[in-house]
């Protein structure tokens, strides 16, 4: 057993603890910055793609349709997905830029995190919110399928726990998200407090 | 002995900075990466994520506060960022009011009174919320309550209140712990 301070002292305690020794070169700090900026970047091209891609699609079968609504359906759907395209291609991109974390204070920096967190439980529904318009106008073009499929009891069976477990997601992940909104708006309006406090 | 050392020669400012700090603070960094992360594999590369945030920031460096303070604010920043995205863990922070509230000799607790006093003060503080970790472990540096306040952007008043709270709690917390026993 080393011979350490009590915890009567517990600055000398905690600053004569031992410390390891590793070694990085200043090459690999510039190397790793230049490849957290090109994924960055590529992510943001990649997410693009995908979005185009899906645009492209949904023109295709515009053309295919002859159903006015259906077709107004896949309009809506299109924006929905540009939509999401902006959204996605924002955050992305702002991955690459260098982060600005050292200027602010840790009130700051913690309160900034802590709506980042509370972003991503709101982004899931931002993203998927504008695409539901379009999804309902264009149901009426599968309407006549899905009618016929239902006639098939092997088919609803199989249908069956798929149905159920989202049944289940969408009954528990709204008022599971809300709560985990409302406990990180209670962190920062606590920290809004503590940082009021100030001056 | 500092944790971590450039093993080329500086070139640029933002080298320069970042050698003078490592070398006058590379030990309080290292300090500072136990207050997070206990597994030293993590640990190693926490202290790694720590030096390659602290060189990027030197890009934007102003003079503005002292080469400590914004030291000290690009680490726990950086760390602090490392424990929320680890949501496991995120999930077993608590705050003060709940560490005195926790029970004190549980089977972590008798594993704990095992190993030396300064990892269970680490182990303690890793328990605390961001914000109360940044200042027991400034203060535990030494710091004085006014550069607390420029690292954490708390009130000096407010600093030495939490630092009085957070003293009282962990003191508690460790004599419970059975630290009279090593």
């Amino acid at each position: 057993m080393r011979n350490e301070p009590p915890i009567d002292d517990p600055q000398a305690l905690w600053q004569n603890q031992s410390t390891e020794e590793i070694r990085v070169p200043l090459e690999y700090f510039r190397r790793k910055a230049e490849d957290l900026r090109a994924t960055a970047r590529w992510k943001a091209v990649a997410t693009s793609l995908v979005y185009l891609a899906t645009l492209g699609f949904l023109a295709f079968q515009y053309t295919s349709l002859p159903n006015p609504i259906p077709s107004a359906g896949l309009v809506l759907l299109a924006a929905g997905c540009l939509y999401g395209a902006w959204r996605a291609y924002r955050q992305v991109w702002s991955m690459s830029e260098a982060p600005d974390l050292p200027a602010a204070t840790g009130v700051a920096a913690y309160k900034r995190e802590l709506r980042r967190s509370q972003e991503h439980a709101r982004n899931a529904w931002k993203m998927s919110a504008p695409l539901i318009p379009g999804i309902v106008f264009t149901l009426p073009a599968f309407a006549p399928v899905l009618r016929k499929a239902l006639q098939n009891p092997k088919v609803l069976l199989n249908a069956l726990p798929f149905c159920v477990l989202l049944a289940v997601w969408l009954v528990l992940i709204l008022p599971v998200q809300r709560h985990k909104v409302r406990k990180l708006e209670r962190e920062i309006a606590m920290l809004d407090q503590s940082a009021g406090d100030r001056g | 002995m500092s944790g971590i050392e450039s093993t080329v020669a500086p070139a640029s400012r933002q080298d320069t900075l970042y050698h003078e700090a490592t070398v006058q603070f590379g030990r309080e960094l290292t300090r500072l990466a136990s207050a997070y992360e206990f597994d030293p594999e993590k640990r190693r590369d926490l202290l790694q994520e720590l030096h390659f945030a602290l060189w990027r920031s030197f890009a934007a460096y102003d003079n503005r506060c002292s080469l400590r303070t914004w030291t000290h604010r690009v680490a726990h920043n950086t760390a602090a960022a490392y424990v929320l995205r680890q949501r496991r863990i995120r999930a077993t922070l608590v705050s003060l009011e709940e560490m005195d509230e926790l029970p004190s000799r549980d089977g972590n607790q008798a594993a704990l009174e095992q190993r030396n006093a300064s990892e269970r003060l680490a182990r303690l503080i890793q328990r605390l919320k961001p914000l109360d970790r940044q200042v027991i472990v400034s203060w535990l540096e030494g710091m004085d309550a006014v550069s607390i306040g420029e690292i954490t952007g708390l009130s000096p008043a407010n600093v030495a209140m939490k630092v009085h709270r957070i003293k009282a709690v962990l003191t508690r917390r460790f004599h419970s712990g059975g630290f009279h026993a090593e």
